[in-house]
Parts: C-alpha cells; structure tokens; sequence
C-alpha cells in the first residue's frame, strides 16, 4: 500500500510538472488597475461609437485618453460617456504616458514635434514621415520608422539589431517588467525570392550603451501582419490571437475575429480595469468584457491558409450589423486539418486562399452550389464563369484584381488584342524595342508567367498536362535571361533593362486601368507612357480556356455541402456580397487600392466615381475588361503543382539541366498530379 | 463451486480483454467499416450507393496503376535481396573469420541513423552535384543523373539494403544456431559438401526463420515511401512513384473513395501474398523437427 501510495505521488510530481507554463504578469501597472487576465478567459464585445480613429488609448486615473491623428478625446469606460480632451496637435503619429506626461509625436513636412502636456516642443530636424513608435525612456529617447526601417536614439540613428541568420522587423518598443525593449519579428528566409517568414518575438533591451541580448518568445504562430500592442502590459495580438509576455513567458488570451474586431487594422490594445480591455481598430472602438452572451444562430467559418488577409474586416462588419449572430472564426494552418473540420460538419463557410483547393472540393461534391442564394444578374460575368464547376456556382472572391500582360498598343493592335498563344506572345516580345529581357530575378519571372494561370499548358478537365510544349521551354528559356538574384538585380537597375513593358501587370484600381503609370521604370520612379511616346494595352495571357484577364484574390468564399448551420451561412455569404456589404468595403479597399467588386452595381459606382474625368469610352471599357475576366490566376498560395514546377526550374536557372530536360522533369512529374485526379 | 469459479474467471477474462478489445475496435474495426463505406459510396459527406464503380474507376486510373507497378518492382527486387544477402552475410559469419564482432556491429550500425540523417547522406552522394558525380567526372565520365533516370530506382533498392540487412543478418544468425549440431556432425562424416549441408539441413531448419525476414522485408519495403517522400516529395519522377504516395496525395486532396478502394486493395494484396508465404513455409518446413 505504501509502494502504491509512493508511486501515486510520484505520478501527482510528475504531472505537476509537465503543466504548460503560466505566467503572471508582472509587468506592474502603473495605475490602480487589475490587470491580470487569466489565460483563455471567455469575452464578448461591446461596440462604443468614436467618431474618429484611435491610434492609442492612454488610461487617466478611470478615464482613458483616445488620441487619434488630428483629435483626442476622452472616455469613461463604465459609463462609456465620452468628453472633450485637449488637442495634442497635427499628424500625431504615436502617443505615449510617462509619469502623468502625455507624450505624442506629431509630424509635419519640416521635422517633428513631440507635445509634452500640451506644449508643442521640436525635438528633431528630421522628417519623420512614417513614425511607427517612439518611446522616452530612462536610456534615452528611441525613435523607429517604418519604410525604410530606421531607428534613432536621441536623434542619432543606430543600427538595427541583428540575431544569427534573422532578419529582424522592429515592432516597437515595449516596458515589460520594468524593462524597455525593442520588439521585433525575427524572420527566416523562405523558399522563394524575397520571402521572409516571421518566426519569433524577439525582445531587443534598451541600454545606455545600445541594444541587448534578446530574450526570444517563441511557442507561437508569428503572422506576417505587424503584431498590435498595448505597448506596456505585454498584451499583444499576432494575427488574430490575443497574448500576453512578461518577457519570459507567455499567454494565449483568445482568438479576437469572433467577437468582430477587424484584427487587420488594429491600433492599440489597452488593458482596463475590470479584466477588461480596450481594442481600437479601424474606425471603431471594442470593450471586451470578461463573460459570455446568449446569441440566437451561429457561423462557423473556416480560414485557410490561416495568414490570408481581411477576413477579420468582414466578420467584424457582419457582427456590427448582425449582433444577434454568434460568428466562430478558426484559421487553419494545415490543410488536413481543415479537411478533418470540413468532413466532421464543423465549418459552414470557407475564406480559402486558393480557387484550386475550391475547385477541388467542389468536384469532390464537399461544397454547397451558391446558385440559390445569389441573384447571378447582380454580379460580374467573368467572376461567376471562373468560379462555376459544371454548370453550378461554387466560390466567390469579396474583392479582385486584374492581372493581364501590358504590352505596347501599337503592337498588340495587330493581334487584335489577343493572342492564341505564346509563340505569338514571342513575336509581340521581340518586336518591342529595347533589351529582350525579364527585367527580374528569374524565379520571380517565371512566377510572373504561372501567376496568369497555368491553362495554357493543363487540360483541367480532362486531367492531362504538356509542360514539354515549345511554348513553355520559351518560357523557361526567357525568364533565364533574367537576374540572377536580388543582388544583381539591384546592381543593375539603374543601369540596364528598358522594361517599359511587362508581361505581367496587375490592375488594383481604376486609375491602374488608365496605364498612365503602367512603365516600372527601372531607375526607381514611375513614369507616365508618354515619357516614352507609346500607349500601353491590358491584355490577356494566351490559354486555352479563358478569353478575359485573369482574376487575382486573396482568398475565395464557398459554403460547405454539410455545415451544421447552412441556412445562417447562406445568409451570411449573400450579405458579404450584397449591395451594402460590398459599397462599405470599398471605401477600405479604395484606401489599400485592393481592387474591384464583383458585384456590378458597386463596380460601376467605382468606375464612374474614380475616373470622372475620363470619357464615357474609356469608363466602358474599363467595364468590359473587369466584366471579362473569367480564370482565377494562380493565387497567393504555391500548391504542389506550383512548387513542382518551381523547384525543377530552379534546377535549370542554377544550370544543372537543360530548358528542355527541365519541362521533361515537370512534365514527368506534373503528370503524375493530374493523373491523380482523374 | 466450479461453476462460480469459472465464471469468475470468465468475467476476469472479458474485464481484462476489454481495454484491447476495445483499442482493436476503435482503432483498427471501426476505420475498416468506414473504409468499405467511403470505396461503396459516391462522396464522403452524405453521399449514394455505387457499388464497384469506384473500384472500376481506380483500376482505370493510370496514378494507382503506376504507383502498384512501381512498388511491385520495388518488392520484387527489394525483397528476395534482403532475404539472399542477409542470409549469406549470416552464414559467412557463422564461420570463424577474422574481425567478425566488428563487421557485425558495422552492418547494425545502420538501423541506429535517424532517417533524415540517411535522406541527407544520400543527396550528397547522389545530387546532380554530389560527391558520387564529382568522382565520375573526375576520372572524365559523364555524370549520372541518379534522381531523374533508372537509377533512381537502383539508388532507392541499395538505400533499402543498406538500411535492412544488418537487422535480417542478426535473424538468420539466430535461426542458424537453431540448427541442430549433431545433423551437422553426421552430415559431415558422411562427406556431405557445404552446399549440400546448406540445402538439405540449414534451409529447412531456416524455414520459419526465412518466411519471418521476408515478411519484415516486405513490410521495409512498403515503408520505403518516408524516404523517397523525403528526398523528392509529394510528387517524384514516375519511376519512384509508389502506392503510399499515392494515398498520402489523395488523402490531401480528399479523395477518400480512391484512398479507400487502393488502401482494400493493397490491404488485399498483401494478404494474399503473405499467406502465400505461409503456405510454402508450411511446405517446405514439413519434414523438420525441432528440439
């Protein structure tokens, strides 16, 4: 008995010890406030109307201070009664508290000012143009901006920090325990050029003499977004998850999408007393409140992969106007674990980052036909060609762009606009004056040319592929003419390349539809076409299947054929595309130029709005071109079919074979894949 | 009395079988009946009765026929290899030659090397650019393409041998001590040659031995997949192509109904294959006794 009491014990020890790690926070809080958020703890939200965006909530004693860009005001969050506060100055940039001082960096064409409790005092000679976070500390006064990424301290800049092999992308400068640091996203090179992949918190300590040692936060999933933070209290948000750090350790608080924070577009993240905390994102204001609420239906959406972008907007505008709806987000790394979710009914509506994947669980009979829910009238022609699969209508993007070749008009006018396919691509190329040349680092041209979608060479329908084509050993053999890498790419740029036209371009706006600023011109600005005496034309690439451009996206929406919830889905996917939904995301896509609506009616308010100035010809045709688009180009996601071809070219680029063994490989290989499928 | 003991122990029986009995149904029951569903249904998710359509589909299928080709070939070389090389480096040290313990530990070694240590080993020998390549074209031949021509399918089988026979060689080690001493003795004072000992006293005696090894073998070789999948991926030349990528991709893809008819299959075929084994077993081994 006492052998089985000792084991028992032994058992309690060992279990003790492998509990995962909890941290209490002690980064002490300034003010009377109870900061301590127990992990995991169950919020919802409160929406509180500002007119105006905040850009850093400071607490005062039980009000909070909202500083926005040009005003501030204040707020008592029990009573959620707002009042006047005074005026910070001009382009404030970044705010912060010290001792009871408000500190806020405000900007203008001549230097900077930093306002000190009202008094507007200069404090350097530079032109801070992109202020991303200052801080005036005990070791001096730190200053990082953004674009180019510079950091200063007390006006003299200082180099960035650097750790092994990591690319390091300052965040800010964070107290955490009495401690200043620098955060920052510590990136590893990816597989692919100029693919930098954030893969963990590193926390830089400021001293007198520089910068520290790091303390490295790792055990969590870094998004490629800029992480949010509170700044002090170690809150901060990585995609769409809450955490806290006390510099060491580290806490999961909960994923923020549900509870209608557009988590793209946060400002700051403030903790209040209560366990509340204050989030400002976008134009709006949320209180998450510890506690749960009764909501009467429920959407499940399934994310993937789980870094593509604004799928926190649009959750975050449906909660706005539907608070009744409890809206359950889950972003998915893996795809087998999405399939898993798919299979088991736990996902009503997909956000997936390829129209591939979406065509495959259509054909899989796992989507639901959108046919039904949709009046098709309303909507872009192309759009719904593209993301029909026999006959039914499976997949829609919130928001495209154009991808097309932009190449001379006077030469593409004589294929009238068109061509059948690339070996008449080949001739326009040679005709146009100046160096035949890619004008990019090889894989990234080759990546150009998969981008307009790889029709020309598959046979989707009947499973077969030809990569040994004439055709794509061209291609293979021109995109080789290319860079070799970005160093000889940015040796040459000033010099060489007359790459007035591309073979790849994308459309984000209308005024990108003008082709005033079609030409990259290689000495680093843009110049207008007539800098160059020639008219640009958007066209589409030579493929078999499609006769329009190619439809870019960041993700598509689909419904699955068994969600638990698919009459509340349904009526959540014809709202995203709806009239209203689509008109209010375009005043926020018309700011990131992000793209065009499929819905007609909202593409034509864009198109007459924007180019007012234009005449009614080119507003028509600039209709035509959006109205034609029918194939979805390869989108952000590589696949294994891209990443065959992609890592046998590189075989042939480092020169281990020949253009022709390498479309053999891909060839070899690639059929494989579509055999597979058929 | 009896009848309450042996219903104790019948009840003690069931309660401790149980926890098995439920493993093996979860785990192994349960996935075979959904596996039969998905190859008999239309689609995973709420779909209709199709009976052998998709069975008929996936012998049409040139992935699948590709894929058991390949791995048929690989078997096929593979194993009888395995089992004739591990058996003749055990006889050879049966014998007294010199340095025998370390040998032994030198062909053991290799079970001990982690399988992305044995991948990366193996691209820098074979690489378009690798160590083997600069040999060659050191002595001005042209270099072999090993990943993109037949020879990958050679370079696969010798990273198979290698990682196999030290572990085969130690069984047929111990089944050769198995073989009576006095037989041996006998033979040998009658003037039996060694191959004749071999045939007709050690082989019979190594029966269950042999059939044990190529089982093992057999089951290497369909587990091979990790290491080609590591050194070329999802998608491999056609050549190295084998059923396990086959499942993983379609797996991916959910395309349960092909996953689930090549998994039946190949369930199928290698239970006719090792009962096969059985029955040869059985045959030959009939005549031996064992102490």
């Amino acid at each position: 008995m006492r052998r089985i009491t000792l084991i028992l014990l032994a058992c309690l020890v060992l279990l003790s010890g492998c509990r995962r790690e909890q941290i209490t926070p002690t980064a002490e809080p300034q003010r009377e406030l109870d900061v301590l958020h127990p992990e995991q703890l169950s919020y919802y939200a409160e929406r509180i109307n500002v007119d105006f965006s905040p850009i850093a909530i400071l607490p005062e004693g039980n009000e909070v201070l909202l500083v926005g860009s040009r005003e501030s005001r204040r707020m008592n969050p029990d009573t959620r009664k707002i009042s006047s506060a005074p005026f910070l100055g001009t382009n404030v940039a970044a705010a912060s508290e010290r001792e009871g001082n408000v500190y806020c960096l405000c900007s203008d064409e001549d230097g900077v000012f930093v306002n000190q409790n009202g008094e507007l005092i200069f404090r350097y000679g530079l032109e801070f143009a992109d202020v991303r976070s200052f801080y005036d500390g005990e070791t001096g006064i730190y200053t990082l901006l953004a674009a180019p990424t510079r950091l200063y301290r007390n006006e003299q800049e200082i180099d960035l920090p650097e750790y092994g092999n990591r690319l390091i992308d300052p965040v800010g400068f964070w107290k955490l325990n009495g401690t200043e640091y620098l955060a920052a996203s510590g990136c590893t090179e990816g597989t692919t050029f100029d693919d930098w992949r954030p893969e963990s918190l590193l926390l830089f300590p400021l001293q007198e003499d520089g910068l520290g040692e790091p303390v490295e936060i790792s055990g969590f999933s870094l998004e490629m977004r800029m992480l949010s933070s509170d700044g002090e209290f170690g809150y901060f948000l990585s995609g769409s998850e809450l955490y806290q750090t006390d510099g060491h350790g580290l806490a999961w608080l909960g994923n923020l999408t549900g509870l209608g924070i557009d988590t793209a577009r946060v400002h700051c993240i403030v903790p209040i007393s209560g366990a509340r905390i204050l989030v400002s994102h976008g134009n709006t204001l949320t209180m998450l409140c510890p506690g749960e609420e009764e909501k009467d239906a429920a959407v499940r959406i399934a994310v993937w992969p789980d870094w593509i972008p604004d799928y926190g907007y649009w959750t975050a505008a449906y909660l706005a106007e539907h608070p009744d709806v409890n809206v359950e987000v889950k972003a998915y790394e893996d795809l087998s674990d999405l399939n898993l979710a798919i299979l088991s009914g736990e996902a009503d509506v997909l956000f997936l980052g390829s129209a591939e994947q979406a065509k495959t669980y259509a054909v899989r009979d796992i989507l639901a036909p959108m046919d039904g829910i949709l009046d098709k009238e309303r909507y872009l022609y192309g759009v719904l060609k593209a993301g029909s699969v026999d006959g039914c209508l499976y997949m829609m993007p919130l928001n495209f762009r154009l991808y097309g070749m932009c190449l001379p008009d006077a030469v593409v006018e004589a294929y009238d606009y068109h061509f059948e396919n690339y070996t008449e691509l080949q001739n326009c190329l040679d005709e146009i004056k100046g160096p035949a040349h890619p004008g990019r680092v090889k894989e990234q041209a080759l990546g150009a040319f998969l981008s307009h979608g790889l029709d020309a060479w598959v046979d989707w329908e009947k499973s077969t592929a030809d990569f040994s084509s004439p055709d794509f050993i061209w291609i293979l053999e021109y995109c080789n003419q290319g860079y070799a890498d970005t160093e000889e790419y940015l040796a040459n740029t000033g010099s060489t390349g007359q790459h007035l036209f591309l073979y790849s371009k994308t459309a984000y706006s209308p005024y990108d539809l003008l082709l005033d600023y079609q030409y990259e011109d290689p000495r680093g600005s843009r110049q207008a076409s007539t800098a160059y005496g020639m008219k640009g034309a958007l066209i589409p690439s030579p493929g078999t299947s499609h006769e329009g451009l190619a439809i870019q996206t960041n993700f598509v929406v689909s419904l699955t054929a068994n969600g638990e919830n698919r009459l509340a889905a349904a009526e959540f996917v014809a709202w995203l595309l709806s009239d209203s939904a689509q008109g209010a995301y375009l005043n926020v896509a018309r700011l990131d130029n992000s793209g065009y609506s499929p819905n007609r009616k909202v593409t034509d308010r864009l198109l007459s709005n924007t180019l007012t100035v234009e005449s009614e010809d080119f507003v028509d045709s600039a209709r035509q071109l959006l109205n034609d688009a029918d194939h979805y180009g390869t989108l952000t996601v590589t696949d294994a079919f891209l990443a065959i071809i992609q890592e046998e070219a590189m075989g042939y680029f480092s020169g281990d074979c020949t253009a022709e063994q390498c479309a053999e490989r891909i060839q070899n290989r690639v059929s494989i894949y579509m055999a597979e499928q058929g | 009395m009896k009848h309450t003991y042996r219903t104790s122990v019948k009840r003690n029986t069931f309660l401790f079988l149980t926890p098995s009995l439920l493993g093996v149904l979860v785990f192994y029951l349960g996935p075979l009946v959904v596996i039969f569903y998905y190859a008999l249904v239309s689609r995973p998710v709420g779909g209709s009765f199709v009976g052998l359509q998709n069975f008929k589909a996936i012998l049409q299928n040139r992935a699948f026929l590709l894929a058991a080709k390949n791995t048929a070939i690989l078997c096929a070389c593979a194993v009888p290899l395995a089992v004739l090389l591990s058996m003749g480096m055990a006889i050879l040290l049966d014998r007294e030659i010199p340095g025998k313990s370390p040998i032994r530990t030198a062909l053991l070694s290799p079970i001990m090397v982690p399988v992305a240590s044995v991948v990366l080993i193996f691209q820098v020998l074979f690489h378009q650019n690798g160590v083997i390549n600069a040999f060659l074209t050191g002595y001005g031949l042209n270099p072999i393409d090993f990943f993109h021509s037949p020879w990958s399918r050679i370079m696969i089988l010798l990273l198979y041998l290698w990682k196999n026979l030290g572990y085969n060689m130690i069984l047929f080690v111990a089944g050769l001590s198995s073989v009576p001493k006095d037989l041996l003795e006998m033979a040998e004072l009658e003037g039996a040659s060694g191959w004749r000992k071999f045939v007709s006293i050690k082989l019979p005696y190594l029966g269950p031995t042999v059939l044990f090894v190529t089982v093992l073998s057999f089951i290497s070789a369909m587990k091979i997949f990790r290491e080609v999948y590591l050194l070329t991926g999802a998608y491999p030349y056609e050549s190295l192509y084998l059923l396990q990528h086959f499942m993983n991709n379609t797996f991916q893809s959910m395309d349960y109904q092909k996953l689930s008819v090549a998994a039946i299959l190949m369930a199928l075929a290698v239970s006719i294959l090792i009962g096969c084994l059985f029955y040869a077993e059985k045959r030959i081994g009939k005549d031996v006794e064992y102490t």
